[in-house]
């Protein structure tokens, strides 16, 4: 392991080298970069739960970094990231990571036809049921392949791509191996009177299981006994069809995936254990398959998008014996809205990878230049039938002039908190949220934007008080002077009691959870300086999420492009 | 046109090929050896609570690694902070500072439940404590293969009328050991019956046993001495009041007591252990 860091240190900086030094010869390239910061200070607040952490304890702060480094010359790209965190709660919002090292790099040229690449490599298959190489960020998910991509085009509109490698894991790579290829294509069909395209392809991923992996798994696998017992397999094959058509307005997606039978962690499967006592949670071995389309219309104002998905058996991980987030292989798009508004966005749902039936419409239209609206409507049930999610929302905006704007709408929202955060005899969770957002501006240079949101929660029979924390109200001003500085003052309010409001000597108390926000942007940098004290809630990043543990504190972040 | 075909087939054959099927053999589980006097105990501190909706898996793989090993295996349930709050239907809560602050000693932990086997650092896991149950037991069974480096004699003396119990220890070295050798003594009561949640429900009537109720020692362990040669013995008494009946917790007759010993030289791993009941 410490030779692999070796080795790719080495890599690094001589690709530094590669580009500072022709920089200075020849000065003919493309030199980029970026850096972003985080730093927080870590405040104990036991009332409302930010505490019992080592960074609450004794580490005070905790911060990551990334930098990332570009250089193109002659058909040659590449680039170098360098991470670091120091006692940092991403990993893991229970716990403290320090390391710091390489993160991520790459070296690519295309000649002619021939694409090749090596390093850490971010990619996907159609849409990436079955392979999805992404990061993000929030969740320190961050898992290239590690190894080599060859992508040859076949003729103009088609190519055939092929990779192999390891997936990585903060400094290293797990050992199960990946390789997978690709022929994707682009055909036009269109006539002079009609526009009609195609974008076919089809798409194989294989996972190979190392022997030491193997072991973990056939340990685990030895003591089942009876109908529990499987035999595990080293390879794994996902396969997938997918096509884009195109004719007029009207756009439609489908994709296809199916998955070989192999061992992975069922957490509502009873095992019976070697004494005859049964409990929740055992490998089990079977197929799996995904199907999900997208069928969208947009024409004169309107726009409609109406999306279905079936998902069973397709927990794809690099590792069977891996959980939660870590791990994925793949990446099973979500069907709910992305919400950005606070309390819209308390309930998010994590996409179901063994058992889910989800459908999504989405309205817009513009009725003029000032004036447009949204509708949206999901809903989520596993496939037995049983609801895990359903949202209606509806927005309106509206634009006077140049001077203000007014959005606001509804949300109506049902969630599974049982299914999505294992939490025991709780109702399915009711909330409905009017919203308001209002900017106004004073002049070219300054404006002020207020926020506002109430969630009234339904009742929990058995606990007599509202659901989980209650009903809450957000209030946020934020003023604006342009092209440097922004406040924000915020403030989330329990403003009526829940089942889970915190106690204090027995007494349940309605809290305030108020931030601050300084925004200074100069050119491409940008910081901000928070104070934050942030309730207990799910984050989500397209359909991933985790639960995040309550915040108290400072936040110091800075980005900066170059 | 036809490359593309050729792409498509080549592809097709690529992943087309059978792997030879893995036998999976039964647990390996070893015979005892009776030559041997002085057998190798390992303990299994499990970090659970009341409130914590997979614990009873845990648990249960617990009770099935006692079915097959028995008295080779101690164990302690530490409800210390993390999900270990009472549920909506508890009685009792399990919750104490000790538990607390064990729980803290043996962090972290990526959730519950997790357990510390041995305070071993196990390959591949990404923290000493493994939140994976179903390793547990082929964990256990590595650490049983290890020698036994000293004996723990536990003896307990309980006086009904006090309510109190004296808890004698002695070790003795099988093999030289260097480094801090340190004690710990952990009280632990069984059958008691209370709520606990399980998935998506609260099982009203569960039977929490292994209970970490107190611990007799410093949580890191006492000091014993700076390395311990063989044949040398060692011995600590200790005194335990057992707090007055609350209901179905409390009673004397369900409490045990447990002992380890750690090394310091073998990165603070558990080389003995052993159990004996307060009555």
């Amino acid at each position: 392991m410490v030779y692999l860091r070796l080795i790719k240190a080495i890599l690094g900086l001589t690709s530094i080298l590669c580009f500072l030094i022709p920089s200075q010869v020849i000065a003919q390239g493309s030199f980029t970069g970026g850096l972003q910061t985080s730093a927080n200070f870590f405040m104990r607040d036991s009332l409302i739960g930010a505490a019992n952490i080592p960074q609450y304890d004794r580490q005070l702060i905790g911060s990551q970094t990334w930098l990332d480094l570009g250089y193109s010359i002659e058909g040659f790209d590449l680039g170098i990231r360098f991470d670091a965190f120091n006692n940092s709660n991403l990993l893991n919002p229970s716990d403290s990571y320090t390391d710091e090292g390489i993160g991520r790099w790459h070296v690519a040229k295309k000649i002619n036809k021939f694409d090749i690449r090596v390093g850490h490599i971010y990619d996907q298959i159609g849409s990436g049921i079955i392979y999805r190489a992404f990061e993000e960020r929030p969740l320190l998910i961050d898992n290239p392949l590690y190894g080599v991509r060859l992508i040859y085009d076949l003729t103009e509109n088609w190519q055939i791509k092929g990779f192999s490698g390891r997936q990585k894991v903060l400094f290293s790579e797990y050992r199960p191996t990946i390789k997978g290829a690709t022929v994707e294509g682009f055909v036009d069909l269109s006539s002079e009177n009609s526009v009609l395209t195609i974008a076919p392809g089809i798409g194989l991923v294989n996972r190979t299981i190392d022997d030491a992996t193997m072991s973990n798994i056939i340990d685990k696998v030895s003591i089942y006994i009876g109908d529990d017992r499987i035999v595990p397999v080293y390879n794994t094959y996902a396969f997938t069809v997918f096509n884009t058509m195109v004719a007029g307005p009207i756009s439609w997606f489908i994709e296809a995936s199916y998955k070989t039978a192999e061992a992975f962690f069922d957490p509502s499967a009873v095992l019976t254990n070697i004494n005859g006592v049964e409990s929740f949670g055992k490998l089990v071995k079977e197929k799996g398959s995904v199907i999900y389309t997208s069928l969208s219309y947009a024409k004169s104002g309107l726009g409609i998008t109406l999306e279905t998905k079936r998902t069973e058996n397709f927990d794809f991980r690099i590792d069977p014996n891996l959980k939660l987030i870590r791990g994925l292989v793949n990446f099973i798009p979500p069907m709910n809205r992305q919400n950005t508004y606070r309390l819209l966005a308390r309930y998010s749902p994590a996409t179901q990878l063994l058992s889910e039936q989800a459908f999504q419409a989405d309205v817009k239209y513009r009725w003029n230049k000032s004036l447009s609206t949204n509708a949206n409507f999901s809903f989520i049930t596993d496939l037995d039938g049983d609801k895990l999610f359903q949202e209606f929302f509806t927005e309106v905006y509206y634009k006077h002039h140049r001077k203000w704007t007014l959005r606001g709408g509804l949300q109506f929202l049902q969630y599974n908190q049982e299914v999505y955060e294992v939490k025991p005899e709780v109702p399915l969770v009711e909330t409905f949220v009017p919203y308001v957002d209002f900017l106004y501006k004073f002049s070219r240079k300054k404006s002020i934007r207020f926020e506002c949101q109430y969630m009234n929660i339904g009742k929990d029979e058995n606990a007599d008080s509202g659901q989980d924390y209650g009903d809450w109200v957000f209030a946020l001003v934020e003023y604006s002077v342009a092209p440097h500085w922004s406040f924000v003052v915020s403030d989330m309010y329990n403003i009526g009691e829940g089942k889970n409001s915190p106690k204090k000597d027995g007494v349940k108390k309605l809290l305030h959870y108020p931030r601050v926000d300084i925004y200074y942007t100069h050119k491409a940098n940008r910081f901000s300086l928070s104070y934050i004290k942030q309730v207990e809630g799910i984050v989500c990043t397209g359909g991933i999420c985790r639960l995040e543990p309550a915040f108290s504190g400072f936040n110091f972040s800075a980005t900066s492009s170059f | 046109m036809k490359k593309i075909g050729y792409s498509i087939i080549t592809l097709a054959f690529l992943f087309s090929c059978e792997e030879v099927p893995i036998i999976v053999p039964d647990a390996n589980i070893q015979q005892e050896d009776t030559t041997v006097t002085i057998k190798k105990v390992v303990l299994l501190e499990e970090l659970t609570g009341a409130s914590c909706p997979n614990c009873p898996a845990g648990t249960a793989a617990l009770e099935g690694i006692f079915a097959v090993f028995e008295e080779r295996v101690v164990s302690t349930a530490i409800h210390g902070k993390f999900l270990a709050q009472p549920t909506s239907k508890s009685m009792y809560d399990f919750r104490n500072d000790d538990a607390k602050d064990l729980e803290n000693f043996l962090a972290p932990f990526l959730g519950k439940p997790a357990a510390a086997i041995d305070r071993v650092f196990f390959e591949d896991q990404t923290f000493m404590t493994v939140d994976d149950t179903g390793l547990w037991q082929s964990f256990v069974q590595k650490r049983l293969q290890e020698p036994a480096l000293l004996s723990i004699e536990l003896s307990s003396n309980y006086n009904e009328s006090e309510r109190k119990a004296n808890v004698t220890v002695n070790i003795t070295a099988v093999e030289d050991i260097l480094g801090f050798i340190k004690l710990s003594v952990i009280v632990n009561e069984n059958h008691i019956i209370d709520a606990q949640s399980d998935q998506g429900e609260i099982i009203d009537d569960y039977e929490h046993n292994h209970v970490m109720r107190e611990m007799l020692t410093s949580i890191s362990g006492d000091v014993l001495g700076e390395g311990i040669l063989i044949g040398d013995s060692i011995t600590r008494n200790f005194s335990y009041s057992v707090p007055a009946q609350n209901g179905g917790e409390w009673i004397p007759e369900n409490m045990e007591i447990i002992a380890f010993v750690t090394a310091s030289n073998m990165n603070n791993q558990v080389i003995q252990a052993t159990k004996t009941y307060l009555k």
